[in-house]
């Protein structure tokens, strides 16, 4: 044997069984809890054959409690490049068959690494969650990694995507890395986050909660908002990514891939989804689906805060963000938890040069004391900051109802909508018919022989001289009362000719969005 | 009870109803409330128009609020007993000490917001409680 064979066999041992993670048993273990092993879990998720790893022979350097004499491969996580629609990714992947994931100091090393690669190259950044959490063993400088991760999730924030993939635990600390990113995926039976678990919750507060429903999957998509994307297995989960990521440039700098413009289907008839009637309710991603190629929409958060529905779909090829009322929950109104659902999709697409089309139907904020006191006035206000201060393209249509501080908020003229369209159906005005005429005719009402038909006409009255879209059209506050059949038409003229804007904002460090 | 198994009773005549409102979008895990109307509606103003929509089970399930009795001392935070220096019937100060509790790592002391009598001791030594559990009942109207 020669040796260079004998180098190069060598170099195949220790390859082999740095791959060999947590061994047979550890491995086997994984998969009766449901779950794939690390390398499987990125060799499903990227382009076949596109995965290069690093840092296969990192060894941990704890000297502490008998961790000297451990061998931990690849010190339980792994990293690397590759390919998802042929677009280059960096990713690094959790490997729980090894010391249960756990993060020392060379295992964050390793994940910063990737962290710094990715947004040198520019390019997306996939972290795979699968953890126990801090390796105790390591002391404070298991948390000196997480930090450094959390640092690095800030600064990549807006220059690349940042997505975070909850395969597995992912507890204490470690859950402000997803928090921090931009998407979240989470795998039903499979995910788990949270701050405390159950068994510190039980001997602190007597509380008693299984883990499923105080950090599970469902329980993040449809409660906390902390998770964007619910999937029943793992596959379904990378099929997802694969399409988020279609939608989506490799960085600030470029855009999406541009893709052949096409009709939407037939079946999505635009005039026959939306009733006349402003108290009956219908399905807006109908209306979306009407509008966008091919009526495909991706909807984003589709199980949290479901009276506001954002998404993305492509107009004439190009990636558009859909910020959409959606009358079929709550009557569409916005309140604390659907402000702050679109509020962050908006600087997403700001921040990534996404333009945003609003479809506005809702008839004002949610009333309540729990919405009072959970702070409906600060969250109200990220919706208002954040379209204020997004430069993308922003084009608005009003569908119906467009009422009170709600209308102001919706991306209206006045916060710099680069075009706003008003269906005849739309009602622009202060406050609803039955409110108004209230309390402009309050005294009229009251003096009246019979004050309750005094009323109705009163109402009547408000209703056909203000519940339209003429008043504000005669002010310009909107462009054009189209016909809904042209809806798709109006918008796909105006994202044309906004290639070129400038919005010349005023030069600082940075605002202070309310949050 | 997990979210996703909660089960909520549906009335033949919503059953209609609902099935009416999924025709016209893809409704999932909607909340229809039990009882003998369509509760599917929700006002906004006094007078003000009727929305047919559903409900999310968010909002059904929220706490209503209500209005706080200053008789009653609360647990400001998650924690446990440690010590209760009084007992029922005794007359205290405002900003005597009532109780250590143990919360966050932090032996709290709770004060007695008033002047007046305990009227009850609700809570005991050793007991772990959530937030907003009752620990002291105040006499009512003896100040």
């Amino acid at each position: 044997m020669s040796l260079l064979t004998k180098k190069i066999t060598e170099l195949q041992e220790r390859t082999e069984h740095a791959q060999q993670g947590g061994g047979d048993k550890a491995i086997a273990k994984q998969i009766a809890m449901g779950k794939l092993p690390a390398r499987e879990r990125i060799r499903k998720l990227l382009d076949e054959g596109t995965f290069y790893e690093y840092d296969l022979f990192i060894q941990h350097d704890a000297r502490e409690f008998g961790m000297e004499k451990k061998d931990l491969a690849g010190d339980g996580v792994v990293i690397g490049t590759g390919k998802i629609n042929g677009n280059p990714v960096a990713v690094y992947a959790q490997d729980f068959t090894v010391a249960g994931g756990s993060l020392g100091s060379m295992h964050a090393r390793k994940i910063t690494k990737i962290m710094d690669y990715a947004l040198r190259m520019r390019i997306p950044l996939i972290g795979i969650n699968d953890s126990g959490g801090a390796r105790i063993q390591e002391g404070v400088n298991s948390l000196a990694g997480y930090g450094e991760i959390f640092f690095r999730n800030t600064l990549n924030s807006g220059v690349i995507p940042q997505i975070s993939v909850i395969l597995g635990p992912c507890a204490g600390g470690a859950v402000y890395s997803p928090a921090l990113t931009d998407y979240v995926f989470v795998v039903d039976k499979i995910s788990k986050m949270f701050i405390t678990g159950p068994e510190v919750i039980k001997s602190v507060l007597g509380e008693e909660i299984d883990m499923e429903s105080l950090g599970g999957a469902r329980v993040h998509c449809e409660t906390t908002g902390n998770a964007h994307f619910f999937a029943e297995s793992e596959d379904e989960c990378f099929k997802q990514i694969k399409t988020l990521l279609s939608y989506l440039p490799a960085n600030n700098k470029v855009k999406p891939t541009l893709k052949k413009s096409e009709e939407p289907l037939k079946k999505y008839n635009i005039v026959k989804i939306v009733p006349a009637d402003p108290t009956e309710p219908y399905d807006v991603r109908n209306v979306i689906r009407a509008i966008v190629d091919k009526s495909e929409f991706f909807e984003v958060q589709e199980l949290w805060a479901k009276n506001i529905v954002i998404g993305y779909g492509r107009i004439g090829g190009r990636t558009v963000g859909f910020i959409a009322n959606q009358p079929l929950y709550l009557a569409g109104v916005l309140d604390c938890d659907s402000s702050d659902k679109a509020a962050r999709f908006i600087r997403f697409c700001d921040a990534f040069d996404i333009p945003i089309v609003t479809l506005e139907d809702m008839p004002g904020y949610l009333p309540g004391v729990d919405q009072e006191h959970a702070g409906v006035i600060r969250h109200g206000a990220k919706l208002l900051y954040a379209y204020s201060e997004a430069t993308v393209p922003k084009v608005t249509v009003i569908l119906r109802k467009a009422y009170g501080g709600g209308y102001i908020a919706m991306n209206s003229r006045h916060l710099r909508a680069d075009f706003v369209f008003a269906w005849p159906t739309a009602e622009i005005a202060v406050m609803g018919p039955q409110g108004a005429a209230n309390i402009i005719f309050r005294k009229e009402i009251m003096e009246a022989e019979n004050p309750e038909a005094m009323r109705k006409k009163k109402v009547e009255e408000y209703k056909e001289k203000f519940a339209n879209p003429y008043v504000a059209a005669s002010k310009g506050y909107i462009d054009s009362v189209i016909n809904p059949a042209d809806t798709r038409q109006f918008i796909l003229q105006s994202l044309d000719i906004s290639q070129q804007k400038n919005a010349g904002v005023p030069k600082k460090k940075h605002g202070i969005p309310p949050f | 009870m997990s979210e996703n198994e909660k089960t909520v009773p549906v009335t033949p005549n919503e059953e209609e109803v609902l099935k009416e409102l999924h025709t016209i979008g893809e409704a999932q895990d909607a909340v229809v409330l039990p009882g003998p109307s369509f509760q599917k509606k929700m006002r906004f103003s006094e007078g003000g128009l009727e929305y047919k929509t559903f409900l999310t089970r968010k909002f059904v399930e929220r706490k209503s609020w209500q209005a706080p009795d200053p008789y009653k001392v609360l647990s400001h935070i998650p924690g446990s007993v440690i010590e209760i220096f009084v007992k029922a019937g005794a007359k205290v100060k405002k900003g005597e000490k009532l109780m250590i509790y143990e919360a966050m790592k932090m032996m709290n002391v709770v004060h007695a917001p008033m002047d007046g009598v305990i009227k009850e001791v609700n809570a005991k030594v050793g007991d772990h409680l959530p937030k907003g559990a009752l620990l002291f009942t105040f006499r009512k109207g003896k100040k």
